[in-house]
Parts: C-alpha cells; sequence; structure tokens
C-alpha cells in the first residue's frame, strides 16, 4: 500500500488506501466477456473492479459488502493485511439480497470473527450470507459457523452504525433497496449500485480515477443504465431522482465516490464531472419514449 | 436475536397435482406490527423427473432441503432440474448446496453471476431461451417472459398440463402471520388486503415501478394470464393464487397503488 497525496492506490494487492487509519477500499477484478452479471451491461468489454470498503474508528472496523465468492481468497488477504484482530469487525450489507454483497460473510466471519452483520431489513440477517456448501452443506441449518452467533441491526438511522463519522443515506436511485453512506472524515461516499459505469482495459486497474482520467460521457452512461440495472429509467419519471442526487451532493463536501463496482472517483473536480454526467443521463433518459413491456422479450427470443 | 419464528409451518403443500409448496414464513417487523414474506420454492414433478423453481433464501435452506428430501422420498420423480427465475439470494440462495448434493442436477433458467458466485457448476449449466420446454414426463415446463421484475435478466416458467405460471417477484405481496394466513391460497385467506399488502411488496422490491407507468406492465401480464390460460399462479414472495381472473383485480389495484407511493424512508423495521 502506498499513501496517494490524502488518498492512495496499490493495484498490486488491490488495496486503495483513501485515508490511512480510516478508509480502505479492497478491489477485486472481475472480467467483461460477454457473460450475463447483475453489474454490467451484457455488450461491455474489458475489466471491473468489485469493491468492498473498510471504515476505522478506534476499536471497531466496519467492513461494507463482502464481494463475490470467486474472490474469497484475495479478499481474506487483503483484510488480513489492514485487520490485526484488536478491533470488533461489523459486515455491512449494501445490497442484501445480491451475491457480491453478501458472498464472502461467511468465510471472513470464520477467518476473523465477526460481531454483528448489518443490512436493510429486520431480519436475522446472518443468514443471509450463509449458503457455501464447503461451509454449510446440505442439510445443515443457516446461519451457521462463524455467524451462527453474530449479532444483527437492522439499518434504519446513522445509530446502527458501529463507527462514528458516518451518515445513512437512502437514495431514490436504486433498483434494489440499498443505501449509500456518507463519511463526514473522507469527504467519501459509497454508492452501492450507483457511479458504477467507469471500467478497466486491464484487471490490475487503474482501481482509481482521478484527474488523469478521460472526462465523462453523458451519452456512454445513459446507455450504460439502461442496458444494466436501470432498464427501466427510459421514460420514467427521473425528475425526483435527479432531486435525490442534488439532495446527496448539493450540501455536503464531497471529493471520492465509491461506488460497490467500477473504478473510485478521487478529486472534486471529478466528482463534480460525474455528478453532472449522470445528471445528465437521467434528464435524457426520462425524456425517451417509455420502453415500458416491450423490453420483455417475446417467446422464441434469444436470451444467451 | 432472531425474529420469532412460525409455529407451525403448514409447508409443504400440494397446489395442483404434483406440484408443491416449499418454505417457511419470513416475518419481519413492519410499520409497528409483524409482516410475513414467503421466500417460496415450489417443486414440480413429472412421470420422469422432477423440477425445483427457485433455490430457496439461504436462511431457510434447512427447512426447504428436509421438506425436498421428505417428498423425493414419498416418490417424486428424481430431481433433474433446478430453475432460478434471477440471480438474488433469496430465489438462487440455494443453488449452491443442491448443486453439490444431487450430482446429475442440471442449472437451468437465469445463470447471472453464476460464474462469479459458483463457478464450480458451470459445467452443469444449460441455457434456455424464452420459448423452450423442459420435458418432465407428462408435462413441461415452458421459459415465459418475465413481466414484472427487478433485474432484467429474470425468467418466468409455465407448467404446461397443470397450467401454473410461476412468476418469481411479480404478483408478490406480503401478509399478517397473526391472522392466519400462511400456507394458504390468497382466495383461502380472510381479511387478506391484497392491494396493500402488493404496495407494500413492491416499497421493498419494485421500487422502480414508482417512477413508471405501470398499466402497460399490467396489460402485458394480463395477455400472457390469458394466452397461457393459467389456473394458478405461484409468486415466489405471495400466496398462490388459486383463480387468477378474480384476484388479479386487486394484484393490479396493489401495482397501481405502490406507483403512486411517495414514501421515502422505508416502513420496514
Amino acid at each position: 500500500m502506498t499513501p496517494l497525496g490524502g488518498s492512495t492506490q496499490a493495484p498490486v494487492d488491490g488495496i486503495t488506501v483513501l485515508q490511512e487509519g480510516r478508509l480502505y477500499a479492497l478491489s477485486n477484478p472481475i472480467e467483461l466477456d460477454g457473460r450475463p452479471t447483475s453489474t454490467h451491461p451484457r455488450s461491455a468489454r474489458g475489466w471491473a473492479t468489485v469493491n468492498c470498503y473498510l471504515v476505522l474508528d478506534g476499536s471497531s472496523a466496519l467492513l461494507v459488502d463482502s464481494g463475490f465468492p470467486i474472490h474469497r481468497a484475495r479478499l481474506l488477504e487483503q483484510l488480513a493485511a489492514l485487520f490485526d484482530g484488536s478491533r470488533q469487525l461489523a459486515i455491512l450489507f449494501l445490497r442484501i439480497s445480491e451475491f457480491n454483497s453478501v458472498g464472502n460473510a461467511r468465510a471472513i466471519a470464520d477467518r476473523f470473527g465477526v460481531q454483528t452483520v448489518i443490512g436493510g431489513y429486520p431480519d436475522d440477517l446472518a443468514g443471509w450470507g450463509d449458503f457455501d456448501p464447503k461451509l454449510a452443506p446440505f442439510g445443515t441449518r443457516t446461519p451457521s459457523g462463524g455467524l451462527a452467533d453474530v449479532g444483527w441491526a437492522s439499518l434504519t438511522s446513522t445509530s446502527q452504525l458501529p463507527v462514528g463519522g458516518l451518515e445513512v443515506l437512502r437514495p431514490e436511485l436504486q433498483l434494489l433497496p440499498t443505501y449509500w453512506i456518507y463519511d463526514r472524515l473522507t469527504g467519501t461516499v459509497l454508492t452501492s449500485d450507483m457511479f458504477t459505469h467507469v471500467l478497466n482495459d486491464r484487471p490490475d486497474g487503474p482501481t482509481v480515477c482521478d484527474d488523469s482520467c478521460p472526462p465523462p460521457v453523458t451519452d456512454q452512461i445513459a446507455e450504460f443504465l439502461l442496458d444494466s440495472r436501470f432498464w427501466w429509467l427510459a421514460g420514467a419519471n427521473t425528475a425526483p431522482l435527479r432531486a435525490s442526487l442534488v439532495d446527496v451532493f448539493g450540501p455536503r463536501e464531497i471529493r471520492t465516490i465509491g461506488p460497490a463496482w467500477g473504478s473510485i472517483l478521487h478529486g472534486r473536480r471529478v466528482v463534480d464531472d460525474h455528478v453532472r454526467a449522470v445528471d445528465g443521463a437521467l434528464a435524457e433518459l426520462g425524456a425517451r419514449s417509455p420502453i415500458g413491456p416491450d423490453l420483455v422479450p417475446d417467446r422464441g427470443t434469444v436470451l444467451r | 436475536m432472531s425474529s420469532p419464528r412460525t409455529d407451525e409451518n403448514p409447508l409443504p403443500r400440494e397446489i395442483a397435482p404434483g406440484v408443491f409448496w416449499l418454505g417457511e414464513c419470513l416475518p419481519m417487523p413492519y410499520d409497528g406490527g409483524m409482516m410475513h414474506s414467503y421466500q417460496s420454492v415450489f417443486l414440480v414433478t413429472g412421470t420422469e423427473c422432477s423440477l425445483l423453481f427457485e433455490a430457496g433464501h439461504p436462511a431457510q435452506l434447512a427447512v426447504i432441503e428436509r421438506q425436498l428430501e421428505g417428498l423425493l422420498a414419498a416418490g417424486a420423480a428424481p430431481l433433474r432440474y433446478l430453475f432460478t427465475s434471477h440471480s438474488e439470494t433469496p430465489h438462487a440462495g440455494g443453488g449452491p448446496r443442491l448443486m453439490e448434493h444431487f450430482p446429475e442436477l442440471q442449472f437451468v433458467g437465469d445463470a447471472t453471476d453464476l460464474h462469479l458466485y459458483a463457478p464450480e457448476y458451470l459445467d452443469r449449466q444449460r441455457s434456455l431461451n424464452v420459448g423452450a420446454e423442459l420435458d418432465l414426463g407428462g408435462t413441461r415446463m415452458r421459459v415465459v417472459p418475465a413481466v414484472i421484475r427487478d433485474h432484467r435478466q429474470t425468467l418466468w416458467a409455465f407448467d404446461t398440463a397443470r397450467r401454473v405460471l410461476f412468476t418469481s417477484d411479480g404478483v408478490a405481496h406480503t401478509h399478517h402471520h397473526p391472522a392466519g394466513q400462511c400456507g394458504r391460497f390468497a382466495e383461502e385467506t380472510v381479511g387478506l388486503d391484497l392491494p396493500a399488502l402488493t404496495a407494500i411488496f413492491a416499497e421493498a422490491a419494485l421500487h422502480w415501478t414508482r417512477f413508471v407507468d405501470v398499466e402497460p406492465y399490467i396489460d402485458r401480464f394480463d395477455a400472457l394470464v390469458d394466452d397461457l390460460e393459467v389456473a394458478v399462479i405461484a409468486p415466489t414472495h405471495g400466496l398462490p393464487i388459486s383463480d387468477p381472473q378474480t384476484t388479479l383485480a386487486l394484484i393490479r389495484a396493489g401495482l397501481r397503488l405502490g406507483s403512486t407511493t411517495q414514501t421515502r424512508q422505508s416502513r420496514f423495521a
């Protein structure tokens, strides 16, 4: 890990130090090769990182999302490099019903011990992350192993978070129930499944998109949204979605956007450019004709 | 710290001859009360083999697997196909355990992200197009378009002999456990406010319906039900529907109600 001004990047091991002692991104690549993903358009090519974030505060540590199972070994190495066991670890699932959010919770709990899991539903949340037959075989009860007796908290307010300096935001722009997390100490907003549109040519990054990155292109972002999770935006009433962006970015000093996948957007100008481009994409999509049920493939359509 | 569970689980239940409803209620506090949701799995049996529609919520796998083993031991045809509607964990979470336990099981349906969450089973994944059919013996499971969905890759399925339509997130609704609504058809349930309960589920899972005109989706769904001459609707999150012509009017009202809901903070919890 190498400090990078106030933030730092170390592409070799996939750890980006957004602020030493406070906020780290743990990034691992997926190849976009035409196989279907829940994260990107089927037509996208190249690489993208899937990002988890570790927030430290005194004796507490909060891991935001736990990544796809395919990244398990490297993610555990990354966590081991940052987490010495002296802090109490909690895991926050930003998208509790998605494999890239809950995918390694059980393995992390087994290795490091987890005190609490936090998510968007008032249920025994640990069970959502315990599905691997190597760890919890067919017929056995879940949650089990390291998740068997952990506490859980439903994320209804900032007070549920075990580390200070964070604010829970509830964005209008979402496919499934999710939250955004704002870290006042670093000026970073973790945006879950939004601002995920920056890809890479190589598996090793760059993980961070800063002033050296090409500027965002509104039309490309519109197509990215439409061809992935936000298929319903064409012809939608996007005014409240655009207002929600203003609510988040207007009153806060945001210098970094940390998406759950895609490059981290760093620097005030970069943040402003991408917010403006996403807002423009929403305006453009809202002005289009509604796709409506025409998007639903007719009988006989080849899906894959 | 677990939420209280259902005292007596009325599942599994046969909702059409040879079609079994598996799972258990998932209780959640809601707006000061207790609301229940289903994350159901359906075993569709033929004379030659069986198919499982959905793989189960990770927190309920032991219950579902016990129910499945009981039905197979009681004479259901061997399990050959696992059809997941899409890659969310309440729909596909049990997939890896099932694939590991049944070495002959084929993964069909939506395989989004499979190479990222369970790549060891890719060699048993088989892609199906809308309109494709799987012969179970005495009936076929047809892949049909998911008219109401969250992830765009979602697939629905239709049992051609029993005329059961499996709708995943479509026709989803919650129910009240204290009112004894668990394990029943919607039509059997006294006091089930389907429009309100459909809107509540949309608040959690079909957020997009608040920003679009839902009428084209409703029209397309009605056309699909008519075209297939559906007798039973089996949603993953909700009570089965045995009288679509009557009950779908309430579901339509719920979708319209949900699409006009303006709450920005979830009332779950």
